[in-house]
């Protein structure tokens, strides 16, 4: 079983946020409004943020999204079991499941796990661009990245239909699909033949946190020599 | 879907003709939003791909539209695409959300009341075509046209069919380096696009680029700068970023100078003048095109010593010198420039580019001819001629709002263009130029749209994006070829001969029919395909791409567009050596070029004291500079929610306008971070949220352009702080005073 990861190159990335509207429209995340954006309840899978690093000057943009921990705070203190690591290392949210309680939203110390705090709205005229692979959450449920699962489930099924194994190269989330920059790496992090598994190698990687023990399979690469 | 929505529109817009709409600007937001009511949400399966073209800036970056059930539900890059290579930048994404806004025009509609107090009837297609037709008819000469400007068998269209009327055509120009061109052009002879390599690059030292956010081509860019950074088996790419503010570019770079634009003039010829004193230019490199390098010499060494340079710009005389040498200790180096930057700066990049051996080679500057006709005129200037009564056109036309958002008066059109009696807009969504017309023509959005558009120029070769709609209309919208053919037909005359296409579909095909018989070139493709094809240009050979012409248009349609990919190298060189070598520029002296603006701030608020003028602005002692967030659409649809949340970050200020203030400046105004602040000019004020930054020189603040706009459109109204309330007649060329307060 693949052990997926994402590595973020900083010295690549521009920080332009495509990849921020790319994960947006794949997920049926809803558009905020600058009423619940001032009030902090901005719903976004994967934002940019401004971090301070050792050796910068000023802040620099970081893309930050679940890290899909190896360790996941989150998973431990789920009281229904709505979210819980998959064999694939995904760290999952059953919708269904969730009972709204934020234990996990208090317990992930990356502050990206949100809650639908209002269901979510579009105007009627903008259903229509709805990803149907992907459910719309209602409110009173906490959701997240999960490294665009469905499309790694419409992945595993096309390979069955053509007989052969899933290649890493199979799946990728939207994100990484369409950042300009080519500053995001996925794939199978236990391949050590992988794009992937080469750059989580480099001299330059870091987790974010990483003092705290989480695992996360999210790579960052910083910026310099 | 859209027959669905037709049906109920016509029920509406049925009773809506015949009553007439009286409800001022709720009757135009009626007009607008009817479709909400006949919207349904229905669950999809069949997934299919389209091609199509981007068109929220003049990049014409390869799209493909993910459908279900012949719905889009998603955009990504076409992979066959050589500008994006199957990446796509938030605007391209976000053009999505434009085909559903549901502000979008429904249909043709014309202005039954008055600008003031409007009254919108529906009109059908002919009867609208028609009023245009009757207020064109013999005023030719009368009659000004505005569109973003593009390049393509569409604009040509365009251009012909105002041409024919005797019709001023004016374009909004955008971010592409066809800006630079006469400063190329006046440096080699050349008429010639500058092409920046920044992919193979060493070195980049950037005055005010904006590189990793909105420059040139945007997605080619930030391709090319990752690349720039990490390539395997090369040295990771060092960037020095001047620029006016602490741009994104400048947190990106190895090294960031914050200097004013007028300090950057001054920065540039003072490395040049350090090449020239330590005899580090590649003249090598100059001896091969020739040019009076000796004159240069003499001029910039006398005027622009280090330590002149060093007062002038705050910049010490060590760090000039080690940028100087920096540029010549590396293998590639590059010289980089905003397209907007005034021109003495162009020239002085230029310049810098040729001392160090920059032209004509691998990871340098490039010369690339466009064709077509030279586009001089600029929008905003001709919109001033209006608005002062210089010039009073009967009938003025906008192909979209790019003209409008170029404007530097403040963001109310109907009260500079009240003069103009008969005022036409083209575009399909509900903005600035809709709001002053009397006439709407709503053309159809990029996804239902026919493309053959030449993209902006970043690559070697000669290029044209193509495609057919990749989905169907949603609304009553037409194509542009379609509704200018009707409006020929009802004027008559000329207008009709010199516009002899049906539709844009026929324009498209016959612009592909003309590809195919042009023998070169191919269809896009995998990179290592045009690899091969070049590479088979190069020996004299070329391969067709189809058996037949159907097949070449339905390929050609299907993979996104055509190329010739085969690029010479060397016609800056051969062209300057054609004039007789580099014409260098003639350095201005330091205090030719206008710092004392500076200077006066800086004594406002007793920094420096060179008590030599009375202050330039008194109260308003903080210079203010603008600029304009990569996500803001300057050309397409601004009415975009997800473009509206990526405003301000990643300071976290989404769907707000906000002001840069240096740490010093703040603690002087006791201004916190994250406080709302109001900020007033001489001309007007405006309140927004006050962001503290680095480097930011005291004395200076910085401001995003969010265009407001007196449209209805739901989101695009929240946004009230519109940085041209602050500024002058000249707009954002010249400083603009402010002084800021707490609220």
């Amino acid at each position: 079983m693949a052990r997926w990861g994402l590595v973020v190159d900083l010295d690549r990335c521009t920080g332009c946020q495509a990849c921020v509207i790319a994960c947006k429209h794949e997920n049926n995340v809803p558009f905020s409004t600058p009423a619940s954006s001032a009030a902090g309840r901005l719903m976004t899978w994967i934002q940019l943020v401004a971090v301070e690093m050792p050796g910068r000057d000023h802040r620099v943009p970081l893309p930050l999204m679940c890290q899909q921990c190896d360790r996941p705070p989150c998973t431990d203190v789920c009281p229904t079991s709505a979210t819980y690591l998959s064999t694939d290392g995904i760290v999952a949210q059953v919708y269904a499941r969730c009972i709204g309680c934020r234990y996990c939203t208090n317990a992930c110390p990356y502050v990206v796990k949100v809650f639908n705090w209002t269901p979510p709205e579009w105007p009627a005229s903008m259903q229509g661009m709805m990803n149907p692979d992907v459910s719309v959450r209602p409110k009173g449920v906490v959701e997240k990245c999960t490294f665009c699962h469905h499309r790694l489930m419409i992945a595993r099924e096309r390979a069955k239909a053509e007989g052969r194994e899933l290649a890493s190269e199979d799946y990728v989330p939207a994100c990484v699909q369409t950042c300009p920059a080519e500053a995001l790496t996925f794939g199978d992090l236990d391949d050590q033949h992988s794009a992937v598994a080469a750059a989580a190698a480099s001299p330059r990687a870091f987790q974010w946190m990483e003092e705290l023990g989480t695992k996360p399979k999210v790579i960052y690469l910083r910026e310099g020599e | 879907m859209s027959d669905i929505i037709s049906r109920r529109d016509f029920l509406f817009y049925g009773g809506a003709t015949i009553a007439g709409v009286t409800l001022g600007e709720l009757g135009r937001r009626q007009l607008a939003r009817a479709d909400e009511r006949a919207a349904a949400w229905r669950p999809r399966g069949v997934e299919t791909w389209a091609t199509s073209v981007c068109r929220e800036c003049a990049a014409g970056c390869g799209v493909r539209a993910r459908l279900a059930d012949d719905v889009p539900v998603k955009l990504e890059g076409n992979p066959l695409c050589p500008i994006g290579r199957g990446r796509l930048c938030a605007k391209g994404q976000a053009a999505l959300e434009s085909y559903f806004d549901p502000d979008r025009l429904v249909g043709p509609a014309r202005q039954a009341g008055s600008r003031s107090a409007p009254r919108w009837e529906r009109v059908s297609w002919d009867a609208g075509c028609r009023l245009l037709a009757s207020q064109l008819g013999g005023h030719g000469a009368d009659v000004i046209a505005f569109a973003f400007d593009e390049h393509g068998p569409l604009a040509d269209a365009w251009s012909h069919f105002w041409s024919s009327l005797g019709a001023r055509l004016v374009w909004t120009h955008g971010a592409t380096a066809e800006r630079l061109t006469p400063a190329v052009a006046a440096l080699t002879g050349a008429k010639a696009c500058p092409l920046f390599d920044l992919e193979r690059a060493t070195h980049v030292l950037s005055f005010g680029a904006p590189l990793v956010e909105d420059w040139l081509s945007p997605v080619w860019t930030q391709r090319s700068f990752g690349r720039f950074r990490r390539t395997a088996g090369r040295p990771r790419g060092r960037l020095v970023q001047v620029d006016a503010r602490q741009s994104l570019t400048a947190r990106k770079a190895d090294e960031s100078l914050i200097l004013s634009a007028e300090q950057q003039i001054v920065l540039a010829y003072a490395i040049a003048s350090v090449l020239l004193r330590e005899n580090r230019v590649n003249r090598t490199a100059i001896d091969a095109i020739g040019g009076d390098l000796a004159a240069f010499e003499n001029a910039i060494v006398a005027r622009y010593s280090p330590d002149d340079s060093a007062a002038a710009t705050g910049v010490p005389v060590v760090t000039i010198l080690r940028m100087a040498r920096e540029l010549t200790a590396t293998p590639q180096p590059l010289v980089t420039v905003a397209t907007d930057a005034p021109r003495p700066l162009v020239d002085a990049t230029l310049a810098l580019n040729a001392l160090i051996g920059a032209i004509d080679h691998p990871g340098g500057l490039f010369g690339k001819i466009v064709n077509g006709a030279e586009r001089s005129a600029d929008a905003a200037t001709v919109l001033g001629d209006i608005a002062a009564g210089r010039i009073r056109p009967r009938v003025v036309a906008f192909h979209d709002a790019a003209a409008l958002r170029s404007v530097h008066a403040p963001p109310d059109p109907s009260t500079y263009l009240a003069s103009v009696p008969f005022i036409v807009s083209f575009s399909p969504y509900l903005d600035e130029s809709c709001a002053v017309a009397d006439l709407v023509l709503p053309l159809d959005t990029p996804l239902e749209s026919w493309h053959a558009v030449v993209p902006a120029p970043a690559i070697g070769g000669e290029t044209i994006a193509l495609a057919r709609p990749a989905v169907a209309r949603r609304l009553e919208s037409r194509d542009l070829g379609s509704i200018l053919r009707a409006v020929a037909r009802a004027v008559g005359g000329d207008a009709l001969t010199a516009f002899p296409w049906s539709s844009s579909e026929g324009i498209v095909r016959e612009e592909v029919a003309r590809l195919q018989r042009l023998r070169r070139g191919g269809l896009y493709s995998e990179a290592y395909e045009m690899d091969w094809l070049e590479q088979l240009e190069r020996g004299g050979w070329w391969v067709g791409d189809a058996t037949s012409d159907r097949d070449f248009i339905t390929s050609a349609l299907e993979k996104g567009g055509w190329i010739d990919p085969y690029f010479e190298p060397g016609l800056l060189s051969q062209s300057a050596r054609e004039q007789g070598g580099l014409n260098f520029p003639v350095p201005p002296a330091i205090h030719g070029i206008p710092l004392a603006a500076a200077r006066d701030e800086e004594r406002a608020v007793g920094t420096t004291g060179q008590a030599d003028a009375p202050p330039a602005n008194e109260g308003f002692p903080l210079r203010l500079t603008v600029f304009t967030p990569a996500v803001v659409s300057l050309a397409g649809n601004q009415n975009v929610p997800g473009l509206f949340e990526l405003l301000g970050q990643p300071e976290g200020l989404p769907w707000r306008p906000w002001v840069e203030v240096g740490h010093e400046t703040a603690a002087r105004f006791r201004i916190a971070n994250g406080e709302t602040v109001q900020i007033e000019s001489p001309s007007g004020r405006i309140h927004a949220v006050a962001v503290l930054v680095e480097g930011l020189p005291e004395g200076t603040v910085s401001m995003a352009f969010v265009p407001a706009s007196s449209a209805e459109a739901r989101w695009t109204r929240t946004i009230d702080a519109d940085v041209r309330r602050l500024c002058g007649a000249d707009g954002f060329s010249t400083p603009c005073h402010v002084r800021i307060a707490r609220l």
